[in-house]
């Protein structure tokens, strides 16, 4: 359980991951727009209106392109053999857990709840903040570290099976890849749009 | 035939490849002839392979069995393409250590 977890990649081949990550980000992207959510950002999610399921698509493309180019130039230059392929499933799979945070917003509920408390935003009106807005923002923050965390945690699986590698100077490139791509992907996405 | 070999190499006694007082490296002494009892005394350095684990040896005796394909190997050991190539990496470093 915990390899089909956190490891995947150590186990199954590539066509299995690649078959499970491309169903994934057409549910997940389907998800997205039907649950009126929108990825901003390898890192950000966003609550909209007027998504569409084609912007949906697109956005996962950017992210999933992203992650892919970046992390495979640093695997490159950690390990020459890296395979274009591993990196791509291990984009595509590691995404996968940030298409249950949608989920949370069934019926528009976060959304309500944010807009609710912008209302009480300004510092005279803060101490009469709804809590009952508050509570499902804050849940919703706790299982997004936990995603956040998942997420690390089978990219950087991925990348470690992929590049061979080990040690705190490819933990740093790999950070260094990965908010290059969260940056690369929001400045994308905002031009697309 | 192969698979016999494998089996069997898989039941001998593991081969202690260093000193368990000074952790150095063990030489061969000693070599004897079960049948007419012939002893020859020396002293031979133990062949590259041999110093690898009992793991790392079988890693590459399959390696041999699926004419080096790795992708064969993969999938007979249930595990990913680069999860059995960073294996195979891992071994050719230790063999050029042992080299050295």
């Amino acid at each position: 359980m915990k390899t089909l977890l956190f490891k995947p990649f150590e186990r199954y081949s590539e066509q299995k991951l690649l078959i499970t990550g491309v169903i994934a980000t057409i549910v997940g992207a389907l998800l997205t727009y039907a649950l009126n959510c929108k990825f901003i950002g390898v890192l950000k999610l966003t609550f909209v209106d007027d998504g569409s399921f084609t912007q949906s698509i697109l956005d996962s493309l950017v992210i999933i392109s992203c992650l892919t180019i970046f992390l495979f130039i640093a695997a490159k230059y950690i390990y020459k053999k890296t395979r274009l392929i591993d990196i791509f499933v291990t984009a595509l799979v590691a995404y996968i857990p940030w298409y249950i945070l949608p989920i949370f917003n069934i019926n528009n509920t976060l959304k309500v709840a944010t807009d609710n408390i912008l209302k009480f935003s300004s510092p005279e009106l803060a101490n009469q903040m709804p809590l009952e807005n508050l509570v499902p923002l804050v849940i919703f923050g706790f299982f997004t570290l936990s995603i956040l965390a998942w997420f690390t945690a089978l990219l950087y699986n991925g990348f470690k099976t992929a590049a061979n590698t080990k040690g705190i100077k490819a933990m740093v490139i790999f950070g260094v890849a990965l908010l290059l791509a969260d940056i690369a992907s929001r400045y994308l996405i905002y031009h697309i749009n | 035939m192969l698979y016999q070999i494998f089996k069997l190499l898989h039941q001998m006694k593991k081969l202690p490849v260093n000193c368990p007082s000074c952790e150095n490296p063990l030489v061969v002494s000693q070599l004897s002839c079960s049948e007419c009892e012939t002893v020859i005394s020396g002293n031979y350095s133990l062949p590259v392979l041999l110093q690898l684990s009992k793991d790392d040896q079988d890693f590459i005796f399959e390696f041999i069995l699926t004419s080096g394909s790795l992708k064969k190997m993969a999938a007979k050991m249930e595990k990913s393409y680069p999860t059995v190539r960073n294996k195979l990496d891992d071994i050719l470093e230790k063999i050029n250590s042992l080299k050295n």
